[in-house]
This record gives C-alpha cells, sequence and structure tokens, in this order.
C-alpha cells in the first residue's frame, strides 16, 4: 500500500487517540440538544455558550474513556450536568437546591398526601390559555434538579435508565424528582393561570370544595 | 390497584416505562377511577404545554466556531511563504487510494495560509474519502435523475454521501472521469465541508 504524504501526515493523530474529525462528526449531531439543555440550566445564552465549550473541550480531552458503543449522548449530558453543577453551583447562581433528605426518602408519603387532597389536581384545560413565556418562567423558577430532570425527560426525551446514568443515581430518584419537578411546574402553571384569569379566580381552599364537574 | 400506587405510577406511565402488566393494570385502574383520569388529564397536559410552548434553543453559529478551535487549533506558520507554497502542493498532489478504508473519515489535514490585509488566517484543508451515489444537481432539480450521463458542461456533479451529506463535485482536471448519475462511486478528494464542496482528485468504483 501507498502512502502519499499526506495520508502519513493524517496518521498523526491528537493525543488522545482520537482524530479531531472522529470526534466532531460523533459529537456535533448533540450540539443543539447540550446548548438547549445548558440554555434551561444557566437561563442566559452567554453562560450556556461557556458551559457547552467547556463540555465540548472535556469531552474531547476523556473522549478515549468514553466506551464505543454506549450511549455518547447520555455520556456528554452526564459531563455538561457535572460541569454545570461545579460551576454553578459554586458560583451560587443558583439558589440552594432541594432538600433531598425530605422528598427523596418520602416519595410515597408525599403521594399519599397528595391523593388526600380533595381534589388536587386542576383541570386540564387552563394549560390551554398557557402562555409561552409562563411555562418559560415556570420550568426557571424549578430548583435545578427538579429543573434538570424535568428538561432530560420532557425535552430531551432520554428513559429514566439513562437519566439515572446522567444524575448518577438510582431509577426511584429519578421518578421522584420527576413526580415533584412537574407537580411544582403545575403549580405555577397554574398561579399564572389566575393571575392572568385564565381561569375563574378560585382560591385553592375553595377549589377544594367545590363539586368536581368537567369545567366548561 | 389502588390511587396512591396509580399516582406513584402515573408519570411512569405516560413516560412508557412501565412493564406490559403494570401498565394494563395501571390502564385499568384509569378507565374506573375518574379522578385518576383527571389526574392523568393534567398530566398529559403539561406534557404538551411544555413541548408545544418551549422553543428549541440552537447552539449560535459563534459557539461552533468557537468549538471548532478546540479540535483544530490554528497553525502558526513559522515560514508563511513556505507554508503557502507546501499547502498548495498539497492540494495537488493525488491521493492514494486504501481499500481498507470505507465511507467518509478524512485522510489528511493540513494548513493553507491565506493573507490578507498583512492578517494571516489559517484555513483547514481537509482530504476525505467520500463513498456515495452519483447525481447531477441540475438534472435532479429537473426530474430527470438517471438520465444524464456525468460529465457534461452543463451538468453539476455531486454525491450523495452515506451519511446523507450531499457534496459538490468539481475537479481541474478536464479528462476526469466521474462515470454516470446513480452510481455508488468512492471519491477523494480535498473537502470544504462549509460549502459542501469536494474537490475531487480520485474516484474509485
Amino acid at each position: 500500500m501507498l502512502k502519499s504524504q499526506i495520508e502519513v501526515e493524517a496518521t498523526v493523530k491528537e493525543g488522545n487517540g482520537v482524530t479531531s474529525w472522529d470526534f466532531d462528526s460523533q459529537v456535533m449531531p448533540y450540539l443543539d440538544s447540550l446548548y438547549n439543555t445548558a440554555y434551561r440550566m444557566t437561563r442566559s445564552a452567554e453562560d450556556a455558550e461557556d458551559l457547552v465549550q467547556e463540555t465540548y473541550f472535556k469531552a474531547y480531552k476523556y473522549y478515549d474513556k468514553f466506551e464505543e458503543g454506549t450511549n455518547l449522548k447520555a455520556w456528554l449530558f452526564k459531563i455538561l450536568k457535572n460541569t454545570f453543577i461545579n460551576n454553578y453551583r459554586k458560583k451560587k447562581l443558583e439558589p440552594r437546591s432541594v432538600d433531598f433528605a425530605e422528598i427523596e426518602d418520602s416519595f410515597e408519603r408525599i403521594v399519599r398526601r397528595d391523593n388526600s387532597e380533595q381534589p388536587s389536581d386542576p383541570e386540564s384545560e387552563f394549560f390551554t390559555g398557557v402562555l409561552d413565556d409562563d411555562v418559560k418562567r415556570a420550568l426557571e423558577s424549578l430548583p435545578y434538579d427538579y429543573r434538570m430532570v424535568v428538561i432530560l425527560a420532557d425535552l430531551e426525551d432520554f428513559s429514566y435508565k439513562e437519566i439515572a446514568e446522567i444524575l448518577d443515581c438510582p431509577v426511584g430518584t429519578v421518578m421522584s424528582r420527576l413526580y415533584r419537578g412537574r407537580k411544582l411546574l403545575e403549580k405555577a402553571l397554574l398561579k399564572y393561570a389566575r393571575q392572568h384569569g385564565y381561569i375563574r379566580g378560585v382560591e385553592p381552599a375553595k377549589m377544594r370544595t367545590r363539586p368536581k364537574t368537567p369545567a366548561a | 390497584m389502588d390511587c396512591v400506587k396509580a399516582r406513584f405510577l402515573l408519570y411512569a406511565y405516560l413516560d412508557r416505562e412501565l412493564s406490559a402488566g403494570e401498565s394494563d393494570a395501571l390502564a385499568s385502574h384509569l378507565s374506573e377511577c375518574s379522578r385518576c383520569q383527571t389526574r392523568a388529564q393534567a398530566a398529559r397536559g403539561l406534557a404538551h404545554v411544555l413541548r408545544s410552548h418551549l422553543d428549541r434553543a440552537t447552539a449560535p453559529h459563534r459557539l461552533r466556531l468557537r468549538l471548532r478551535q478546540i479540535t483544530e487549533p490554528a497553525v502558526e506558520p513559522r515560514y508563511p511563504a513556505f507554508a503557502m507554497a507546501a499547502a498548495i502542493l498539497l492540494m495537488i498532489l493525488p491521493l492514494v487510494a486504501d481499500d481498507s478504508l470505507r465511507g467518509t473519515r478524512p485522510v489528511s489535514q493540513a494548513a493553507l495560509v491565506s493573507s490578507s490585509n498583512s492578517a494571516l488566517k489559517p484555513v483547514s484543508l481537509v482530504s476525505r474519502r467520500v463513498t456515495g451515489t452519483l447525481v447531477c444537481l441540475d438534472c435532479e432539480s429537473r426530474h430527470e435523475a438517471g438520465l444524464c450521463p456525468l460529465p457534461e458542461s452543463h451538468h453539476e456533479p455531486a454525491l450523495c454521501a452515506e451519511d446523507g451529506k450531499v457534496w459538490r463535485l468539481m475537479s481541474r482536471d478536464p479528462s476526469f472521469a466521474l462515470g454516470s448519475a446513480g452510481q455508488t462511486v468512492t471519491v477523494e478528494g480535498v473537502a470544504f465541508p462549509q460549502s459542501g464542496f469536494l474537490r475531487a482528485s480520485r474516484v474509485g468504483y
């Protein structure tokens, strides 16, 4: 086999044994997903760019540690999440997150309490009046642990198993955080809907005694 | 199944994360319990709202450029004139086929230095080997695919790569043989990924 001068040059690989083209072509398809998640987490386009850049850099640096054939998207998101937590929590840009002792050990207690509220569930019709900005605000109002899990499940369509892998936690924790996160979102949206007058201005206390009929 | 259990599993049910047995049990509970049905409706509504009311942010172009600098550090030539000459030489050097290589992958990388206003801007030149189907962009657009033997002066030969990307083919060699539209070929040459041009130096059938 003959080799031209160019080919000889090409065999000189990067320090981590990966050609930039290999890496680029593997990772670039996930760039928008990474950026979208970074943007939802940092709530700023500038911070999101920095976060993605750092994630990309780390992924490139440690690409030889990635096992071929395993889930590259999940691996990238794991780096993104770790980088986010290290950088942004330390900088105190984020409020202190949830008290996990309270929620993680008592998922079932929370469900029981929710279930005993009579009736605690809003009719889903109120969603029809919701504004884009409300949804953005509601999502951004979530503590970041909940926000992350909702983004991964509802916007990025990761499975529970993949989310557990990204967050380094058991699947049960993913379920309880999703439950809490979605309930908090619902509550926030319900609040905005009341403020805008999309649903009748009933107070939560009155809702409990209201007869259960489908909203007109 | 009672309501507490149903609530507990509801999201997993909607996310299609339950086993078939659990899923059936929950579905049958929902069909009997109007309260849990309302709950399920609200949960579905929320999922829909999240998807329909949040624009997906897409990575800005400048971020892509920043990322490219990570994997393709700019080459600072010590002797710009030599580098230019070397780059031109590399461009015209024919590439030698390696049959063990398949699909789209880089064969080489070199830096071309162009000088504009005394500022040196390194440009990456990437040689690639692309396998795909030959098409004529002009004839394709006139729905005459397969009717045009390539090349002829009015044709716009292009290669539909296996990964879906379309490369416009160029060649400086007038005797360059491309074959006919519809053929699967492997083309080697200098690639300009952003503009989608592939300057072919060699074609294999």
